[in-house]
């Protein structure tokens, strides 16, 4: 937690007779992140593959091309042990190779001819609107023939040229024309033609009208289609015979070839080999153990306690499984460096609570929950996943509790009646006893919000501070100081801030329960009274900062105020949502309660109008919090390009290792 | 008392010119932002953490558009 997990650096020695029984044993662990070896030199060179590389590789990209032809797609089956997949396996992929073999060329070969009749067509339908021959196009020694489009009527400008020509024009493409003229004209006609922004088209081969070339062509089409359905519902079929055996063997011998080119990242000597890679401290024990097991403690198991050079150990992020989802944001931004603070579990409980708060809806929430559980097992454009899934339930788990204990609505409706034309009290008939604590429309409650927003901003911005303090204490004891100095320079703003806004509900609370009304003493500049604890807290930050980072920081204070502002986005989403709910609710209601044939128009309007903020809640809502995270909170103390921790191994899903 | 009216005015001015400006800023990270993610899917958390740097221009606009509404 907060920390990758401890890496223990290992050297694995042994006789080359035990490398095979090490591989096995390591892969199967799915615990190791190898260092590949790259500088071969005198004494070291590069190991070979195993014997069972060629034949499996071989296997693999003919399994592969199979799987193309027959279009297979990953999906869940049901797990295969390995010594079924492993039985016969050369025979078995030789069948199915056989069974496709023709089915999968005649396929091509019909794809390929489609293609082409396609393009024919394309080119001739312009065509078929001209009642001459294709052959009469072509061919003249004293005529020019331009055949092509024209935007404007060309007619008037050709017969000032000479009038001695003639031009047809398709039925069937009215911008179609050929004109035919004496070769002697063909340069001015061009000029003319070139004025009326003409392009050349292309007269397609053949003979006869084209109207009869179509025909035939069309005909064919129709045919080749109609086999072409044939083929696929044969290789459909085939497909489905063979689906599962070509998943679990793809599976199977990719992870054979993974297993027989591992000794291309060793260091080996003539009779033995060396493995170098990065272990979790914890694991290193039950590693040695089975290691040893396996292959009757004929290897060198060590575990390096000094680096002889300092080198980036892998990174493997380690938190409790509620967590897990947000590994994905932290993903996404940029892996930690290893001695770096890993704040997925400040995202997980800070990334819920921005979102719950800019949607602050009941109804939306629940609503997003549902969809958060559906996104778990399927993918909608691209977007959803497990992680995904479990980030959005937690959103909508924060975005109900604050809609039912802080807003009081349910899809843009409040419970109880205030100032608004709807409730769910008076819509239901029953009096529903949720009072909203912030209104979020009302000129008192966006004043809430905002400063509710302020606080969050310095919450999340000290803890931002704390981590930079820790990340830089082993780096750099003077960035370490830097960001204390920070810290100060942040909370005088924040008690600025909070004084000016202590006339507020919640500046005021803060203002006597945090502060304890300690910014009371002020100097006043006309309209804003700065409290001297700012002043002082912002000289004192600023001789540090001019003394650890240079003179130039000083010029980033106020981007520190652009920041603590930028959290106002919370109250912003949230009203601007707030108000679109209502301004929908209060044009469509009045509809769906009206009655008749109009209510049921009514309800699909409202409908669709709550599916639109629904989706824009989630996107918008989405990127803020965590842009707040991304921008605003990671980069006070965030580093980021670490190495994955990627373990030799892999995690099996269509088969059973044996 | 101010005039309201003009108050209101703005504030208007305030945040709309302010959304302009976000806009325009935008436009030419987030176009950039694409083509890099196009090239590089990993670039995804950093392409949308610059397209989001310009969006405290309009919440300045609209705080200020708020203070403004405060003095009405």
């Amino acid at each position: 937690m907060l920390k990758p997990r401890r890496m223990s650096r290992i050297i694995i020695v042994g006789s080359k007779e035990c490398q095979e029984k090490t591989i096995e044993t390591l892969h199967g662990m799915n615990i190791i992140h190898i260092v590949d070896f790259v500088k071969p030199d005198g004494t070291f060179k590069l190991g070979t593959p195993l014997k069972k590389a060629s034949t499996a590789s071989e296997q693999l990209v003919k399994l592969r091309s199979i799987a193309k032809v027959l279009e297979v797609e990953e999906t869940e089956i049901k797990r295969m042990g390995e010594e079924k997949v492993r039985e016969n396996i050369a025979e078995k992929i030789g069948t199915i190779e056989l069974n496709i073999s023709g089915t999968g060329e005649a396929k091509t070969k019909m794809d390929n001819l489609l293609k082409e009749l396609e393009t024919k067509i394309s080119e001739l339908l312009p065509f078929s609107g001209f009642r001459i021959p294709l052959e009469a196009f072509r061919g003249y020694e004293s005529l020019a023939v331009f055949v092509g489009n024209v935007g404007v009527d060309v007619e008037d400008s050709i017969r000032k040229i000479t009038s001695d020509y003639e031009l047809f024009r398709s039925e069937e493409d009215e911008r179609l024309m050929a004109l035919f003229a004496p070769k002697k004209c063909e340069s001015e006609i061009s000029k003319a033609l070139i004025e009326a922004k003409y392009s050349e088209a292309k007269v397609p081969e053949g003979r006869g009208l084209a109207k009869d070339n179509l025909a035939e062509l069309q005909e064919h089409r129709k045919k080749l289609e109609e086999r072409l359905e044939r083929t696929a519902k044969e290789l459909e079929t085939l497909r489905k015979k063979h689906i599962e055996f070509i998943l679990a063997c793809e599976e199977h011998l990719r992870i054979e070839v993974e297993k027989a080119e591992a000794p291309l990242r060793f260091a080996t000597t003539e009779h033995s080999f060396i493995v170098d890679g990065w272990v979790a401290s914890d694991k290193f024990d039950r590693m040695k153990k089975t290691l040893d097991k396996k292959t009757h403690s004929t290897l060198h198991i060590e575990r390096l306690e000094t680096r002889e050079e300092p080198e980036e150990p892998p990174v493997a992020l380690s938190n409790p499984k509620p967590a897990r989802p947000f590994e994905f944001l932290l993903d996404m931004f940029s892996t930690p460096k290893y001695e770096e603070v890993d704040p997925t579990l400040i995202l997980m409980i800070v990334f819920p609570i921005f979102f719950g708060l800019m949607i602050g809806d009941a109804g939306y929430g629940l609503f997003i929950m549902l969809f958060g559980v559906m996104l778990r097992k399927r993918y909608l454009l691209g977007v959803g996943g497990k992680a995904v899934g479990n980030i959005l339930v937690l959103g909508g788990l924060f975005a109900t509790i604050f809609g039912f204990a802080l807003f009081g609505d349910f899809l843009g409706i409040p419970f109880q009646v205030h100032d608004a034309e709807y409730s769910w009290s008076s819509l239901l008939g029953v009096n529903i006893p949720i009072v909203a604590q912030i209104h979020k429309l009302e000129k008192s409650g966006v004043t809430d919000l905002l400063v509710l927003s302020i606080v969050a901003a310095f919450l999340h911005l000290s803890i931002g501070f704390i981590f930079g303090v820790v990340n830089e204490a082993k780096h750099n004891k003077k960035h370490s100081v830097a960001k204390i100095a920070w810290l100060l320079v942040l909370i005088a703003v924040f008690m600025l801030l909070i004084h000016t806004a202590r006339g507020t509900r919640i500046g005021g609370w803060v203002y006597r329960n945090v502060l304890f009304a300690s910014t009371d003493w002020a100097v006043s500049v006309p309209g804003l009274a700065i409290p001297m604890l700012t002043i002082i807290l912002l000289i004192i930050g600023t001789v540090i900062l001019v003394a650890t980072e240079g003179i130039m920081s000083v010029m980033e204070i106020p981007s520190l105020v652009g920041n603590t502002i930028s959290y106002t986005r919370l109250a912003a989403i949230g009203v601007a949502k707030g108000a679109m709910a209502l301004a929908f609710n209060g044009m469509l209601l009045p509809m769906v309660l009206g009655g008749s044939v109009i209510a049921i128009l009514g309800l699909v309007f409202l409908i669709g109008a709550h599916l639109m903020i629904f989706i824009l809640g989630i996107i918008s809502a989405g990127i803020q919090s965590l842009r707040l995270n991304y921008v605003e909170f990671f980069l006070k103390f965030y580093k980021g390009g670490g190495t994955k921790f990627t373990p030799f191994g892999h995690s099996r899903r269509h088969t059973i290792a044996g | 008392m101010a005039d309201a009216g003009l108050i209101a005015i703005g504030a208007g001015i305030a945040i709309g010119l302010a959304g302009i400006a976000t806009a325009l800023a935008q436009k030419d990270i987030g176009s950039a932002a694409v083509g890099a993610i196009a090239e590089n899917e990993k670039l995804f958390g950093k392409g949308l953490t610059m397209m989001v740097i310009p969006e405290t221009i309009v919440i300045f606009g609209l705080v200020i558009a708020y203070l403004l509404m405060g003095k009405m």
